[in-house]
């Protein structure tokens, strides 16, 4: 007699009965609190869509790894049912990612076949098909992938409203492309320029268990969205003020525990309340996904909340 | 040894300013409480969290409605877990040794690293990931092909750290990679890119890329690790006083509240019949009005030996289990066996024809 699904798994190697019910209780809470779409096919989360999701979390790419995750790092049930969940919200997280970089590698292929800066290999020369800078040299990139990740890392990115979310700018994704072309010295075939700027745009696989503040996709309709918000949200991060920051961790509290938190008077806090409300205004007036951005810029300052309260520490 | 673990830690305090993740409820939970499925007791400890946590507040504020849960079988044709791997879980662990992977684990923390050396009570590791697509520039990406767990694993040279022996928890075999650690190692150390025939990720390119928050959450699993103890071996010599002698006035009460234990605990510290930890010998220290170092030179010596061999992996399932028969959690139950062997320690100690066997000793206690 086993006494959990982590028992089950190894034992025998494989998700048991405890392990389905499991699976599936977390599927269904994860769809439901990150508010992801459904699986194609399905105009809403009903039991079906739940089967087909955590089927294929079982059967998928990278099944076999995540079933080793859980059996190395589960110490017992309570770790398990922990992992496991991480394991699902990366999932999806990895779906969706992939979607966008269908939709990434569609625009990439658009910008560079329309745009008089970029050609292609003809056929019947090394690197047919592959993609160079217009008056580049021709010879197929044969270099390391970092290379060409550090030279997008450079490129900054804007970002610009598309439907429901954002996206890079398309100057931003050509500005990519020279710099990646031009890193390579050569030709470089179209799935890897695709590659390196989703990376650069944070579309790249999650771990598989490990926990990450990957932004919540409650409001956003795709992965990409809430990945450049970040970006948007780092961004307006750099406009706060020290002040700005600590205020922004108890923006919904009173005036009172506002001014003792960040230890001002009450009235100094009132005035810096209000002035960082007419702040984020101006800062997210162009944002769709304002909650996204808002939550994580809260993470942002609780972040260097933390980090100045770790420094005085040190100093003291 | 303890000084050794300090001085030897190379976990960069950059790479610790951020905190562990806080433990939500499960979504799975949160999904019962929306729907008042929960029982009374797990009802007000969820209402509790989200009471003082604001993205819960946010997640059950902006939740979708109901999703249904089936209650189908699982295809039975999908990927298994390898039954060498499963086997190695339940298996008794070696002695720690260069180029073996281990799962680590301390509390709520369990991580995974290679073995790089082995000093006494100190093991020199470098931590491992699970998921070789998230290495950085001083990452060695291992290929299945030579992974011992036959996926993937990325090997984070630059957080080289030092742990104690009792975290080490799972044996997973061994990996035949230390020449490309020590090859990364030093290009790290030298500031210098690594050669071309050693596979790395690519840089981390700055705070939004993910692998930026892999890397310190890795960091910080170590941290936690490294700071794990459960007797201070590290005891100074002694100098003639004992506890007994230092806490002769002191009163019980006062020594309970102050270390936060029950009475009967109390009292066995303060006989010293136990070793205080370094935490409880600083709070005597306080109390007394006394030096620190004072009152660990007077803490009953514990051989090195007999620590060792209680901190040794092989022995933790027996302690965990003892442990878990008595109520209380691993280090408990350890200082309770060291409490039991340190009379037959000294009275054998001494005997030289006779050497000391400290295996068989905590063997034999421990089936006992």
């Amino acid at each position: 007699m086993v006494s959990g699904p982590c028992e089950e798994l190894l034992r025998t190697g494989a998700l048991g009965p405890e392990g389905a019910a499991m699976l599936y209780r977390t599927v269904a809470a994860v769809a439901r609190f990150d508010r992801y779409p459904p699986p194609d096919n399905y105009a809403a989360w009903t039991g079906d869509a739940v089967t087909e999701m955590a089927h294929d979390f079982l059967a998928g790419e990278r099944s076999h790894e995540r079933l080793v995750h859980l059996a190395v790092l589960a110490t017992d049930e309570r770790s398990f049912a922990r992992l496991l969940e991480a394991s699902v919200r990366n999932y999806f997280r990895s779906r969706a990612r992939a979607t966008d970089r269908g939709r990434l590698h569609r625009r990439i292929r658009s910008l560079l076949e329309n745009d008089v800066a970029f050609s292609q290999v003809a056929t019947g020369q090394p690197g047919a098909g592959w993609w160079m800078l217009r008056d580049g040299p021709v010879a197929p990139w044969a270099g390391r992938i970092d290379e060409l990740l550090g030279a997008a890392s450079a490129v900054p990115v804007a970002l610009t409203r598309w439907r429901d979310g954002m996206v890079a700018e398309r100057a931003s994704l050509r500005e990519l492309c020279q710099q990646i072309l031009s890193a390579a010295g050569g030709a470089v075939p179209l799935s890897d320029v695709v590659g390196v700027v989703a990376h650069r745009l944070g579309l790249a696989a999650p771990p598989i268990s490990t926990e990450v503040d990957a932004p919540d996709t409650a409001t956003v309709a795709d992965v990409e969205s809430s990945a450049l918000a970040s970006l948007a949200a780092a961004a307006a991060f750099d406009q706060l003020t020290p002040r700005d920051r600590l205020l922004l961790l108890v923006l919904d509290d009173s005036v009172r525990e506002a001014a003792a938190f960040v230890g001002v008077s009450k009235t100094t806090a009132a005035d810096g309340l209000a002035r960082l409300r007419t702040k984020l205004a101006a800062l997210l007036v162009d944002v769709d996904a304002q909650g996204d951005v808002l939550q994580q810029l809260i993470v942002l300052s609780a972040r260097w909340a933390d980090e100045r309260t770790d420094n005085d520490r040190t100093a003291s | 040894m303890s000084g050794q673990i300090t001085t030897a830690r190379r976990l960069r305090r950059d790479e610790m300013t951020a905190s562990l993740p806080p433990q939500h409820p499960l979504l799975s939970q949160l999904a019962s409480f929306v729907d008042g499925a929960l029982g009374q007791d797990d009802r007000a400890s969820v209402q509790e969290h989200i009471d003082g946590c604001r993205e819960c507040r946010l997640r059950v504020q902006r939740a979708a409605g109901p999703v249904a849960v089936p209650a189908v079988a699982l295809p039975t044709d999908g990927p298994r877990v390898d039954a060498d791997l499963r086997k190695l879980l339940w298996l008794e662990p070696p002695d720690p040794a260069p180029g073996q992977l281990w799962r680590l684990r301390w509390d709520d923390t369990t991580a995974v690293g290679v073995v790089l050396r082995v000093e006494g009570d100190d093991v020199i590791v470098t931590p491992v990931g699970l998921d070789e697509w998230m290495a950085d520039d001083y990452a060695v990406v291992v290929g299945p092909e030579w992974s011992p767990l036959h996926i993937g694993m990325s090997v984070w040279v630059a957080l080289e750290a030092v742990v104690p022996l009792l975290v080490l928890d799972v044996y997973l075999g061994e990996a035949d990679f230390l020449d490309q650690i020590v090859a990364v190692r030093q290009a790290y150390r030298q500031g210098r890119a690594v050669a071309d025939t050693i596979v790395v990720g690519p840089p981390v390119i700055d705070e939004t890329d993910e692998r930026a928050q892999y890397r310190r959450q890795l960091a910080l699993a170590f941290a936690s690790l490294a700071d794990a103890e459960w007797v201070d071996v590290a005891t100074p010599g002694r100098d003639g006083r004992s506890l007994v002698d230092l806490m002769r006035g002191a009163d019980p009460r006062m020594v309970a509240q102050a270390l936060d234990l029950d009475i009967r605990s109390t009292f066995v510290v303060m006989s010293g019949e136990r070793v205080p930890t370094s935490q409880e010998a600083e709070l005597i220290a306080e109390l007394l009005a006394t030096d620190v170092d004072e009152v660990l030179a007077a803490a009953p010596a514990v051989p090195p030996e007999l620590a060792h061999e209680l901190s040794h992996p092989r022995h933790r399932r027996a302690i965990e289990r003892r442990g878990r028969a008595a109520g209380h959690g691993e280090s408990d139950e350890r200082r309770q066996a060291l409490r039991d062997l340190l009379p037959v320690a000294a009275r054998r100690a001494g005997d030289p024809e006779a050497p000391l066997d400290w295996r068989r000793l905590v063997d034999d206690y421990l089936e006992g």
